[in-house]
């Protein structure tokens, strides 16, 4: 049997350990992030034939091609050379399209099939990625099936050469 | 020290180790929100199965940590399968302790923290009310308890 005083220990250590742990989680997210975390890289697909691409993006999705759109901030800082491996990868997959709020370009556009200019966000508003904790634009992707429907979209500030190409890849075969 | 206290000892290294290990690797993910979650879910449905055990058999569960890290890592197979074997998520993995619609409960990993502590209140309730010292009565239970004053056969 176990005495009430510990009982009372260990039930109060554990609550006080786990809430510490899941505050100190919490307030070291980044502000990129999405405010409910339950929304951001789910890793599942959205149902086929829900939502339809925007014609938001001129020329994209093309028929018969899946696509990937990537929101960033700024391009010129994040495609770098060393992008370049996850570019490719991607492209033997999909159409890849770079859409940069400020508009600029990134240094290596191997792999890419278009770079176009969001100073709006009128496209990542059309592909309806959620707004960031900041409140600013949204970095994240969109992935588009060969029939031109929405099947995964979630903001994600590392998408972009950190590592999260074998996530966007495995999304993509299955859809 | 004891054979029990060693025992203890090494399953506590056990299940910390294994767990910072997850952490980690959820962490280099950028997921520590799913950690967190599985944990949770994992924990609480561990013991409440830990409760119902110790309810039934009036004494508590032996490794009762390594239940904890079970229910863990079965709440977290798709996560597994989707690193592995990119097995994107899907509605049937729910069978993996709710993997899927957890995710969406309202007040998301807070929920599942009160959750988690009440599993916790639960089971040392039952260890408190229900348990009867002494009641250990295979072999390898009372090697583990301690108890070297009777014959072992």
């Amino acid at each position: 049997m176990v005495s009430l005083r510990t009982a009372m220990a260990v039930w109060l250590s554990v609550a006080v350990l786990f809430g510490v742990l899941l505050g100190l989680a919490e307030r070291s997210r980044s502000r990129m992030d999405d405010p409910d975390p339950a929304y951001q890289r789910t890793g599942a697909l959205l149902p086929a034939g829900l939502l339809k691409a925007p014609p938001a993006i001129a020329g994209f999705p093309r028929p018969g091609h899946r696509l990937a759109v990537f929101f960033v901030r700024s391009a010129s800082a994040q495609i770098l050379f060393d992008d370049l491996a996850l570019q490719s990868d991607l492209s033997a997959l999909a159409d890849v399209v770079v859409v940069a709020a400020d508009g600029s370009r990134p240094n290596i556009t191997h792999g890419v099939q278009a770079v176009v200019p969001d100073p709006d966000g009128t496209i990542v508003r059309a592909y309806g990625l959620r707004a960031p904790l900041d409140g600013g634009y949204p970095v994240g992707y969109a992935l588009v099936d060969r029939e031109g429907f929405i099947r995964h979209r979630t903001i994600d500030p590392h998408c972009v050469g950190f590592g999260h190409d074998w996530e966007i890849r495995a999304l993509l075969r299955a859809s | 020290m004891n054979r029990t206290n060693l025992a203890a000892c090494a399953f506590c290294v056990l299940f910390l180790l294994a767990e910072i290990g997850l952490y980690g690797a959820y962490r280099h993910h950028d997921g520590r929100f799913h950690w967190f979650l599985h944990f949770f879910i994992g924990a609480s449905t561990a013991l409440f199965a830990m409760s119902i055990t110790s309810w039934c058999t009036r004494r508590p569960v032996r490794f009762p940590l390594l239940w904890v890290l079970a229910g863990h890592l079965l709440a977290m197979v798709p996560d597994f399968l989707f690193l592995w074997f990119s097995i994107i998520h899907q509605n049937w993995m729910d069978v993996f302790l709710w993997h899927i619609g957890a995710h969406f409960v309202p007040g998301r990993n807070f929920t599942w923290y009160v959750i988690f502590l009440l599993a916790l209140a639960t089971y040392l309730l039952v260890l408190r009310r229900r348990t009867v010292p002494g009641r250990a009565s295979s072999r390898q239970e009372r090697l583990l308890a301690g108890d070297t004053s009777r014959p072992l056969s």
